[in-house]
C-alpha cells in the first residue's frame, strides 16, 4: 500500500513538473516579440516562429488553419478505427457460424462502426476542409469566433472517448461497463432495457459530438455573413462555402434535436421517465424524433462532398461549372426537402398510410434536386478537357457511386419497394454507395486537391491513383454484393446467418458475403496505401515553390485559397524565415 | 513538366462512364437472374415478356437502365451544344 502511494507520489510530481515546463513555454511564447527584420533570436533551445513550438502550438491554437488540420487528422484516426471495425464485420461474415467474434462484440463493433464513420469521420472531415479553406475561399481573416471554433474542436477527442468508453472499460470492470449494442439508431425498447452504463456513456459522447457541431454550425454561418472580403458578394461566393452555409442550416435545425432526443433517452434510461415507453409516449416516438434528426443528417454529410466535387471538378474539366446557379438552388432545395423525408425510414413500422404516401412522394421529389447536380456535373464533363488527376478521379469516381446509390435509393423510397426490401442488405449497400462511395470519395478528392496548400508538398501521384482505383473497384465489390445479398433477403445486423433453402440456398448467401468481404480487403489495402502516401508525402515529398500547383491559372480557374498559397509562399521567400532544403523540386506541378 | 497538357475528352469520359453503370445494371440483372426470386417476370417497358434467367433478366437490367440513363445523356448533349456558352467556348 505504501509502494502504491509512492508511486503515486512520484507520477504527480512528474506531473506537476511537465505542468511547469509546459507554462514555461507557453510564457516564452507570450514575452515573444517578433523581430523586424524576420530574422529569429538565435541561440534559444525553444525555436520561436509566430507560434508556439511543439505540442502547446495544437493545444492553445485558434488559427481556423490549425484546427482545419487538427479535424482533418482527428478524422482519419477516426476512419482508420471505424474502417478496422468494418474489417471485423466483413472478416466474421465470411461463415455463416461466424468467423471471429461472439454476438454481443458482434453488437458493439457494429454499432460503434455506424457512430464512429458518422459522427466522428463524417462530420470532423467536412470541418476540417470548411475551418481550413472558408476563411480563404471568402477572404477573411480567420472565423468569426475562433475561441468557440477551438472549443467546438476540443469537445470531440471526449466526445470519441466516452463513445468508445465501453471497448476500453469493459477489460477493467469484469464486463460491467461494456460498449453499447444497439446500433447507431438506438431505436427504443432496446436502448432503454440494455442496463449497460456503457450505452449512458455512448450517449453522451454522441451528445458532446452534436454540441460540438452545432457550435461549429454557428461559427460558419456567423463567417459566412459577416466575414466575407468586400469583392466576395453572395453573387460570387464559391459553391463550397454554399453548401457549407446550407449544412450549417440542417446542423442548427437538425442536431439539438438530437440532443433533446437523447437527454430523453437517458431519462427514460435513468429516472423512470416514459418518454418512449408504451404508457408514454410509445417507442415510435423514438423513431420519429431519431429520423427528424437522422435524414437531415444524411443531408449534412453529403451536401459538402456535393460542393467540393463542384468546385474540384470544373478546375480539372478546364471550364467553369454548368448551371452554377442551379446547382446552387438545388443545394437549398435539398436543404429544405431534407426535413420532409425522415418517414421513409419507418415506411413498415405500420404507420398511417395517408402519412406514409405523402413522404414517399417528399423522397421522390428529392431526388430531383440531386438529379439536377449530377446532371450539372456531367455536362460540365461534357464540353471539357478532362486531366485525370487524382481529386479529379475521385470526382467522376463520385459521380458515378453516387448514380448508383442515388438510383438504388429512389427504388427504396417507393413504398411497396420498401416494404419488400426493408431491414435487408440491399439497404446497407444502398447507403454504403452513398457514404463511402460518395462522401469518403470526395473528402479523398479534397485532401488531394488541397494537399499542396495544407502541406506545402505534393503526394505521390502513383499512389494517389492506386489508392483510387483500390478504393473504387474495392467499393463497388463490397456494396454491389450487398445489394445482391439483400434481394437474396440477407437481414442486416446479424452476427451468424443460416438460410431456409425455400429463401435462398445458404451457399448463394456465403458466396456474396465472401465477394462483400473480399472487396473490403482491397479497400483496406488502397486506404493503407493513402494513409501511407499522406504521412510519407507530408515528411519527405517534394517541396511545392508554385502558388498554382494545379495550372489552373492557364484556365482562368485559380480560386482565392491557392492565390493566398502564392502569397505565401512568396512571403515565406522573402523573409528567409522557412528554410529550403537544396532538394526541393522546382515547380512540383502536377498535370497527371 | 513545361508542356501544356491538353488532357482527355469528356465526351469520351462520360460515355464511358455511362458504358460502365449501365454494364453494371445488366450484372445486378443476371445476378438476379441466378437468384430467381419466386415472380420474377421481366417485361421489357410492361409489353414485352423476358423469360426469369440470368440472359433475360440481364437484358432487361441493360435496356431500361440504358434507355433511362440514355435519355438523360441525350439531355445533356442536347443542353451542351444549345445553352452552354462556357462550354462552347472551351471546345473552340
Amino acid at each position: 500500500m505504501a509502494a502504491g502511494d509512492l508511486v503515486l507520489t512520484g507520477l504527480m510530481a512528474v506531473l506537476l513538473v511537465g505542468i511547469a515546463a509546459l507554462l514555461t513555454r507557453i510564457e516564452n511564447w507570450r514575452s515573444y516579440t517578433p523581430l523586424a527584420g524576420g530574422g529569429t533570436a538565435t541561440g534559444e533551445t525553444v525555436i520561436h516562429r509566430e507560434k508556439p513550438a511543439g505540442i502547446v502550438r495544437w493545444l492553445t491554437t485558434v488559427d481556423h488553419k490549425d484546427i482545419g488540420i487538427l479535424y482533418g487528422v482527428y478524422a482519419v484516426i477516426a476512419f482508420a478505427v471505424g474502417g478496422i471495425m468494418a474489417m471485423l464485420i466483413r472478416l466474421q461474415l465470411v461463415t455463416p457460424g461466424g468467423a471471429l467474434l461472439g454476438a454481443n462484440a458482434y453488437n458493439s463493433i457494429l454499432t460503434s462502426h455506424g457512430i464512429t464513420m458518422l459522427f466522428l469521420f463524417g462530420t470532423p472531415i467536412i470541418a476540417a476542409f470548411a475551418n481550413y479553406f472558408i476563411p480563404l475561399l471568402i477572404g477573411a481573416d480567420d472565423m468569426a469566433f475562433p475561441r468557440i471554433n477551438a472549443i467546438a474542436f476540443w469537445l470531440l477527442p471526449p466526445a470519441a472517448l466516452l463513445i468508445w468508453a465501453g471497448f476500453f472499460l469493459a477489460p477493467v470492470t469484469e464486463n460491467m461497463i461494456e460498449p453499447a449494442q444497439t446500433a447507431w439508431t438506438m431505436y427504443t425498447p432496446l436502448s432503454v432495457e440494455q442496463t449497460n452504463p456503457g450505452v449512458d456513456l455512448m450517449l453522451l459522447g454522441l451528445h458532446l459530438s452534436g454540441v460540438a457541431a452545432t457550435m461549429g454550425a454557428i461559427n460558419f454561418i456567423a463567417t459566412i455573413f459577416t466575414e466575407r472580403d468586400d469583392d466576395v458578394s453572395w453573387a460570387n461566393l464559391d459553391i463550397f462555402s454554399w453548401t457549407i452555409l446550407t449544412q450549417s442550416a440542417l446542423i442548427l435545425f437538425a442536431f439539438p434535436l438530437l440532443g433533446s432526443a437523447i437527454v430523453m433517452l437517458l431519462l427514460d434510461r435513468n429516472l423512470a421517465t416514459t418518454f418512449f415507453a408504451v404508457e408514454g409516449g410509445g417507442p415510435l416516438l423514438w423513431q420519429h424524433l431519431f429520423w427528424f434528426f437522422g435524414h437531415p443528417e444524411v443531408y449534412i454529410l453529403v451536401l459538402p462532398p456535393m460542393g467540393l466535387v463542384s468546385l474540384i471538378l470544373p478546375k480539372f474539366a478546364g471550364r467553369k461549372l454548368f448551371g452554377f446557379k442551379f446547382v446552387v438552388y438545388s443545394t437549398l432545395a435539398i436543404g429544405v426537402l431534407s426535413f420532409g423525408v425522415w418517414a421513409h425510414h419507418m415506411f413498415s413500422t405500420g404507420m398511417d398510410p395517408r402519412l406514409r404516401a405523402s413522404f414517399m412522394a417528399v423522397s421522390l421529389a428529392i431526388a430531383i434536386p440531386s438529379a439536377v447536380k449530377t446532371f450539372n456535373w456531367i455536362t460540365t464533363m461534357w464540353n471539357g478537357r478532362l486531366r485525370l488527376t487524382t481529386p479529379m478521379l475521385f470526382c467522376i469516381g463520385f459521380i458515378s457511386n453516387f448514380i448508383i446509390g442515388g438510383v438504388t435509393g429512389v427504388f427504396l423510397a417507393a413504398i411497396p419497394v420498401d416494404l419488400i426490401l426493408h431491414d435487408t442488405y440491399y439497404v446497407v449497400g444502398h447507403f454504403h454507395y452513398i457514404v463511402m462511395g460518395a462522401i469518403g470519395f470526395a473528402a479523398f478528392a479534397g485532401i488531394y486537391y488541397w494537399f499542396p496548400v495544407f502541406t506545402g508538398r505534393m503526394y505521390q501521384r502513383t499512389l494517389g491513383k492506386a489508392h483510387f482505383w483500390l478504393s473504387m473497384v474495392g467499393t463497388n465489390l463490397t456494396f454491389f454484393a450487398m445489394l445482391a445479398l439483400g434481394y437474396l433477403g440477407m437481414p442486416r445486423r446479424y452476427a451468424t446467418y443460416q438460410f431456409d433453402g425455400a429463401i435462398a440456398p445458404l451457399a448463394q448467401v456465403e458466396t456474396y458475403h465472401l465477394l462483400a468481404t473480399a472487396g473490403a480487403l482491397i479497400l483496406f489495402v488502397g486506404q493503407l496505401i493513402f494513409v501511407w502516401n499522406v504521412v510519407q508525402s507530408w515528411l519527405e515529398g517534394p517541396k511545392v515553390e508554385d502558388g498554382d500547383p494545379w495550372n489552373l491559372e492557364r484556365d482562368g480557374m485559380l480560386d482565392r485559397e491557392f492565390q493566398w498559397f502564392d502569397r505565401k509562399l512568396e512571403t515565406t521567400v522573402t523573409d528567409g524565415g522557412e528554410e529550403e532544403e537544396q532538394s526541393a523540386l522546382t515547380g512540383a506541378r502536377s498535370d497527371d | 513538366m513545361s508542356e501544356q497538357p491538353v488532357g482527355r475528352s469528356g465526351e469520351r469520359v462520360v460515355v464511358q462512364l455511362y458504358v460502365v453503370i449501365v454494364a453494371l445494371a445488366g450484372v445486378m440483372g443476371f445476378v438476379l437472374g441466378n437468384i430467381r426470386p419466386s415472380d420474377l417476370e421481366p417485361e421489357l417497358f410492361g409489353v414485352i415478356a423476358l423469360p426469369p434467367t440470368p440472359l433475360g433478366v440481364a437484358i432487361y437490367g441493360l435496356v431500361t437502365v440504358g434507355l433511362g440513363l440514355g435519355v438523360l445523356l441525350a439531355l445533356v448533349v442536347y443542353i451542351s451544344r444549345h445553352t452552354d456558352d462556357d462550354g462552347q467556348r472551351e471546345r473552340q
